[in-house]
């Protein structure tokens, strides 16, 4: 265990640096990083995938491998853009699969002279009312998830983690023009979910 | 100098004259990010750092140190690679060499008389390598079927045996 000294020698390095001692070794780096980062990377990936439990499985395993990885990590780009590509990669195959799941479940009734009964999910979203307490920030959310994944992902990572158009533009590996587009198309479908949210606030 | 001046500043009147156009959903546009920026950050549970590092714990068990870098890897899946086709060629060539020319055992050999001198004709040879060889080929059989009897109760994990349960004890 480190002690209490290498911490507070750490928490005036920067994210990079935590890198470099990560890839030497030092395991124990890992702490910090996650003390920095897993408050934005959970909410990242939860208001992409709207389930609390698969956001924080999510985000696990994007600082698992953050470990495992660490020497793909050159230092030429900025760590909040490595890890916020790792988790924004996981989010989506997390999300695809989801959708791929089987959605009838067989549910056994035995009072019914046991007879098994089909049961349909319903598949609109529900809001988590843990993570998001206020009933504005639940209509918000839901209209959130019923973007195309595409352009939901880009409108959180610029108006929720407040990103750049270069930073998101990095982390998706797409050009500049296409984050700015896909996000106005996102902005306006947006409005139109939201007008009820506006009209409120305008009475 | 003057004329330069004045049209500078027509210019600039003229700029400010013209007003830029603002969309139709410049306020709506406005209060979406407003709303959107103030979502509430989602917390993570208490256990989250303590997950991570077990998994962390549980992946560098099996990851070599720095020192030995690529080259640790390299050897470690060269070796684990020769292993493997070590074992393929060692279970082939048994399973080949029983079923087609078995090998004698010194025991058998030792079984064979000891008066038996190089005066024997060939055909007397032959025969009597053609009972050992079927005399051994019986013996590896009985061998195989009692050690496959004794094997029964053990897992199909080899080298773990089942606990037997109390009921089969008391059988």
């Amino acid at each position: 265990m480190k002690r209490k000294k290498d911490y507070k020698e750490w928490n005036n390095k920067s994210d990079e640096e935590l890198m470099r001692l990560l890839q030497q070794g030092e395991r124990d780096v890992m702490i910090l990083l996650m003390r920095r980062y897993k408050e934005r990377i959970i909410t990242f990936i939860f208001r992409y995938v709207g389930v609390y439990e698969t956001a924080v499985d999510v985000a696990q395993e994007v600082f698992v491998r953050v470990f495992r990885f660490c020497n793909t990590f050159t230092g030429n780009d900025k760590f909040s853009n490595w890890i916020f590509t790792i988790a924004a990669n996981l989010a989506r195959s997390e999300f695809s699969k989801a959708l791929t799941r089987p959605k009838l479940t067989l549910d056994a009734n035995y009072e019914d002279g046991d007879e098994e009964r089909t049961q349909i999910i319903d598949e609109s979203y529900m809001p988590d009312s843990r993570v998001d307490s206020s009933i504005a920030a639940q209509i918000i959310q839901k209209a959130l998830m019923s973007l195309p994944p595409n352009h939901r992902m880009m409108v959180i990572m610029r108006d929720v983690q407040e990103l750049s158009y270069d930073e998101i533009a990095m982390i998706e590996g797409i050009e500049v023009g296409t984050v700015k587009s896909r996000i106005n198309r996102g902005r306006l479908q947006l409005q139109v979910l939201l007008r009820s949210l506006y009209d409120e606030l305008v009475e | 100098m003057n004329n330069l001046n004045e049209s500078e500043n027509k210019g600039a009147k003229e700029l400010k004259a013209k007003k830029v156009p603002i969309p139709n959903d410049f306020e709506k546009g406005v209060v979406v990010r407003t709303f959107l920026s103030q979502l509430p950050v989602v917390s993570a549970p208490p256990s989250f750092e303590d997950n991570v590092m077990m998994q962390i714990g549980a992946l560098s068990e099996g990851k070599p140190t720095q020192t030995q870098g690529k080259w640790g890897y390299a050897l470690a899946s060269g070796a684990a690679l020769t292993c493997i086709v070590a074992a393929g060629i060692w279970y082939f060539g048994n399973n080949n060499s029983t079923e087609t020319n078995p090998a004698p055992t010194p025991i058998i050999i030792q079984e064979a008389p000891a008066n038996q001198t190089p005066n024997n004709t060939s055909v007397e040879h032959k025969t009597m390598n053609n009972t050992i060889e079927k005399k051994n080929v019986k013996e590896q059989r009985k061998n195989s079927q009692s050690f496959q009897r004794k094997n029964d109760s053990a897992s199909p994990v080899p080298g773990f045996k089942t606990h037997s349960t109390g009921e089969h004890e008391e059988d």
